[in-house]
């Protein structure tokens, strides 16, 4: 069942917010709530990257449960200065190559990106974009492995594309341009949808 | 953010498809008591916190100190202390200073310049 609510896009870092700071300041002096309470806002932005990426439900719970137990026993060693969604993910990555995630990668042709014409779906109906919605997960695999990472990370981890630098070792600029082109190629590959 | 335009279709439709995957509560409340409490492991912090780096510097600063310790009084030490002959020795060579000074002097008597 998708969403009602197709006009809400991408959501703002829940990482970076100062409430979370706070929260982890608290957690790191002993205060089991408070880590609760950076738990409860983090794990589900967690959640749904790392079943994008493995798509098992038990898997992603096994993931999200070592990388939430991993990042509780380096708290002491938390400089709250750095992206706590930042962090969690570079650990739930590594787990993911630990547990030998395997990409089914499907090539994509580049001609098509330069072929394809962009006006044509410039503006579409909302129920164009629920259509979408629903069979555009299932594109992904066709992008370049960082696109791929890009694109889960900012859109279903709702990282920033600071945090998503922190993650891959790049510049923030050099993300931003990794998206785009990540975007583009998902038009390219959903472009028939539209005919 | 409230105006969708800003958005292309994909970036919607992303948006749109993250709402769909969720964790249960169920699962939420399983993996947070999964987590030991925070007061049990907060007494075990600097053991099981602390970085291997740390006891590798300190193994090698420890061996460092051991090595200086071995080695310095051999180079502090006086000649006295190792050696048992040392005044003897230094009564031969005095006397064969003194025999040499008056071997010279004997010289320089005999044969002038």
């Amino acid at each position: 069942m998708l969403s009602q609510n197709p006009n809400r896009a991408v959501i703002g870092s829940v990482g970076e917010s100062e409430e979370i700071r706070n929260l982890i300041l608290l957690a790191k002096q002993g205060d089991a709530q408070a880590f609760g309470g950076v738990y409860e806002q983090l794990f589900t932005p967690l959640y749904r990257y790392v079943h994008s990426r493995c798509r098992d439900i038990e898997l992603t719970n096994d993931i999200c449960q070592q990388t939430f137990l991993r990042f509780f026993q380096a708290l002491p060693g938390y400089e709250p200065e750095k992206s706590p969604l930042a962090y969690l993910f570079t650990i739930a990555k590594h787990l993911l190559i630990n547990h030998g995630e395997k990409h089914a990668s499907v090539p994509f042709d580049e001609t098509l990106i330069e072929t394809t014409e962009d006006e044509t779906i410039h503006i579409v109906e909302d129920t164009h974009v629920r259509l979408l919605a629903e069979s555009i997960d299932t594109f992904i695999v066709s992008l370049t492995k960082d696109e791929q990472e890009v694109i889960r990370m900012h859109f279903y981890g709702e990282l920033s594309h600071k945090e998503i630098g922190e993650v891959l070792n790049k510049e923030e600029a050099t993300v931003r341009k990794i998206k785009e082109r990540a975007l583009k190629k998902l038009r390219v590959l959903t472009h028939h949808l539209y005919e | 953010m409230s105006n969708s335009n800003h958005y292309t279709t994909e970036e919607r439709a992303l948006a749109m498809y993250k709402e769909t995957v969720s964790p249960s509560k169920d699962t939420l409340v399983y993996i947070l008591n999964q987590i030991p409490e925070i007061k049990e492991t907060k007494l075990q912090d600097r053991r099981a916190i602390r970085s291997p780096y740390r006891w590798l510097a300190f193994a090698q600063l420890a061996s460092v100190f051991l090595i200086a310790l071995a080695v310095y009084p051999t180079l502090s030490t006086p000649e006295i202390a190792q050696n048992p002959f040392y005044a003897v020795d230094q009564q031969v060579d005095t006397f064969e200073r003194t025999i040499n000074q008056e071997d010279e002097q004997m010289l320089n008597a005999e044969y002038p310049l």
